[in-house]
């Protein structure tokens, strides 16, 4: 390989690419130049061997240790998953059996509940689960009275002693709590980053793993939010309170900042950070209507302005599909509406007889692609004749 | 290619071994990781793709198909998954049009059979560009360092050592460039 001579703004696309900071002006220009001959495109891939082995100079090493226990429940979990119907069978009458800690009331729809004993571990503290695939909802009730609705797709795990020690509970998904009222044992929700405490109340937490924050949306009642730090027990911040129809966001990229300018000191009681105490970046939001967050659990599902992006992963889960877009443009399209207990044909239908767009379903797929486009398709042949 | 202690660490965790399985993941875990953060640039991001990659291997051990190295393999099931996971990402995020994207992926060579670690060995790689660091002149070997070594951003080196990012970019590729001469023989083979 021999040094090229090539232009500044051409060797800092060449960096920006393998930083992944591509702007649309630079990738133009580096696509035409790759575009010019193989030795290019050669050039480009030669020198990332040297880029990504030299990714090893890193001196920040992690937490091999952390990151086995980690690792260890991911298995666990994915086990526990993947354990064939019959097993789960003999695991809900062994619940009855032992007259567990944790009360099954209801199943709505076709939601399901699955309720795990996780393996016997030292200490013979058993961990219960419950969970709604994708494609359904679920209903329960805990043995302190309170009720928690599951969207699809979401995994509340808490212990055999919920209810006794204190009422914690592990959440990935989204679920809407209403709490019985116990000034003595906080309610405590706990997600990836975030730590929701509440005594009596109505909230809904949004905390999917794919999804970039973490959302807390209060119906009634008083909330506490804290901070959890890597080891998910501790807490690590100064709390945020919020009060009725607000709705706090947690964006996870923003975990390692400290201040944040969007929190409306006048609507939330935030303490001063003492020392070194960090405060959590959330920033608050006044709802005028909680429903459009809660609606879910009713069958109901209300939106109002939301892009057909921000609709696509709702609807994923919701459906257990997948959807593509063939025209970007169609991402940024807005829909308001209120849908409740379609099928998911008659959901895209709603959405093709609003706006210029069109589907096909393949599988479990779902193709989203601009009417017009069609048209353009059968104008290219005329052109190449 | 596999020398006895790796064969033998492939094959007990092809067969389920939970301390082969332990010490695989020990073992590169944290260097897969680097990997993966050089690649998605976010340390959560990173970290969960490398753990999917682990979990899929205690699924399905019997998958596991070794050719050349252990690292080899591990290295890039690591880097297909970050770029599939880019890919799709970028798509919804990225400043980037889709058909952009798309266009850039198609140009730059992304299978398996031209993937940019097949038949290198990335740890020794790594340990050469190491030792030819110091044969880069001063300021361009600081660069370099702050860069990989410390992974500060273009923005901050710029701003620690009182040049325009501009010149960050500029010095790294030229680094790259010199790397790539003294580590020739190496690159080749």
């Amino acid at each position: 390989m021999k040094e090229k001579n090539i232009s500044d703004s051409l060797t800092e696309a060449i960096v920006d690419y393998y930083t992944n900071n591509l702007t649309q002006a630079q990738s133009e220009e580096l696509l035409e130049w790759l575009g010019e001959n193989d030795e290019n495109r050669q050039y480009l891939f030669e020198l990332g061997k040297v880029w990504y082995a030299s990714s090893q100079l890193s001196t920040k090493e992690k937490d091999t240790n952390g990151a086995w226990a980690n690792l260890l429940d991911k298995i666990k979990e994915n086990d526990i998953r993947q354990m064939p119907k019959p097993e789960l069978r003999i695991g809900l009458s062994f619940l009855f059996r032992v007259a567990a800690a944790v009360l099954l009331l209801a199943v709505i729809g076709i939601g399901t509940i699955f309720i795990f004993r996780s393996p016997k571990t030292k200490s013979e503290i058993a961990y219960f689960e419950a969970f709604a695939p994708k494609g359904s909802r679920s209903f329960i009730t805990l043995s302190d009275g309170s009720t928690v609705w599951l969207n699809s797709g979401t995994k509340l795990r808490y212990q055999s002693n919920f209810g006794k020690e204190d009422r914690d509970l592990f959440l990935e998904g989204e679920a809407y709590f209403v709490v019985a009222r116990n000034p003595d044992m906080p309610f405590r929700v706990k997600t990836s980053d975030v730590c929701i405490t509440a005594i009596g109340t109505a909230f809904n937490v949004k905390a999917y793993n794919d999804e970039g924050s973490i959302e807390t949306t209060l119906e009634k009642g008083e909330v506490r939010i804290d901070a959890l730090d890597d080891s998910k027990l501790k807490v690590e911040s100064t709390p945020v309170f919020l009060k009725p129809n607000q709705k706090a966001v947690f964006i996870k990229s923003n975990k390692n900042i400290s201040v944040n300018s969007s929190v409306q000191q006048p609507q939330v009681a935030v303490n001063e950070p003492a020392g070194k105490i960090k405060t959590i970046p959330l920033s608050i939001e006044n709802m005028a209507d909680t429903k459009l967050t809660t609606s879910w659990k009713d069958s109901r599902w209300i939106f109002k302005s939301e892009k057909l992006i921000s609709l696509k992963p709702i609807l994923e889960r919701r459906y257990d599909i997948s959807i593509i877009f063939r025209d970007s443009v169609l991402m940024s399209y807005k829909f308001t509406g209120t849908l409740k207990e379609e099928s998911l044909e008659q959901v895209l239908n709603a959405i093709c007889l609003a706006s210029p767009i069109k589907y096909e379903i393949n599988h479990n797929q779902v193709l989203f692609f601009e009417a017009g486009s069609v048209k353009s398709q059968y104008r290219k042949p005329l052109k190449t004749n | 290619m596999l020398n006895l202690a790796e064969q033998f660490l492939a094959e007990s965790v092809k067969r389920g071994d939970k301390k082969s399985y332990e010490y695989l993941f020990k073992s590169y875990y944290s260097n897969l990781c680097k990997y993966a953060r050089n690649i998605v640039h976010n340390e959560t991001t990173a970290e969960d793709l490398v753990m999917d990659i682990f979990v899929r291997i205690w699924e399905s051990p019997e998958k596991l198909m070794i050719s050349t190295s252990i690292s080899g393999y591990l290295y890039q099931c690591v880097h297909n998954h970050c770029i599939n996971y880019l890919t799709r990402k970028h798509k919804q995020f990225s400043e980037l049009n889709a058909e952009t994207i798309d266009k850039l992926h198609a140009l730059i060579p992304q299978d398996s059979s031209s993937d940019p670690l097949t038949g290198i060995n990335i740890i020794e790689l790594s340990r050469r560009i190491e030792r030819s660091i110091e044969l880069l002149p001063v300021e361009c070997r600081k660069i370099f360092i702050l860069s990989r070594s410390e992974e500060l951003s273009h923005k901050e080196i710029a701003l620690k050592l009182g040049i325009s990012e501009n010149t960050v970019k500029v010095q790294i590729y030229r680094a790259l460039i010199k790397l790539h001469i003294l580590l020739k023989e190496f690159l080749q083979n």
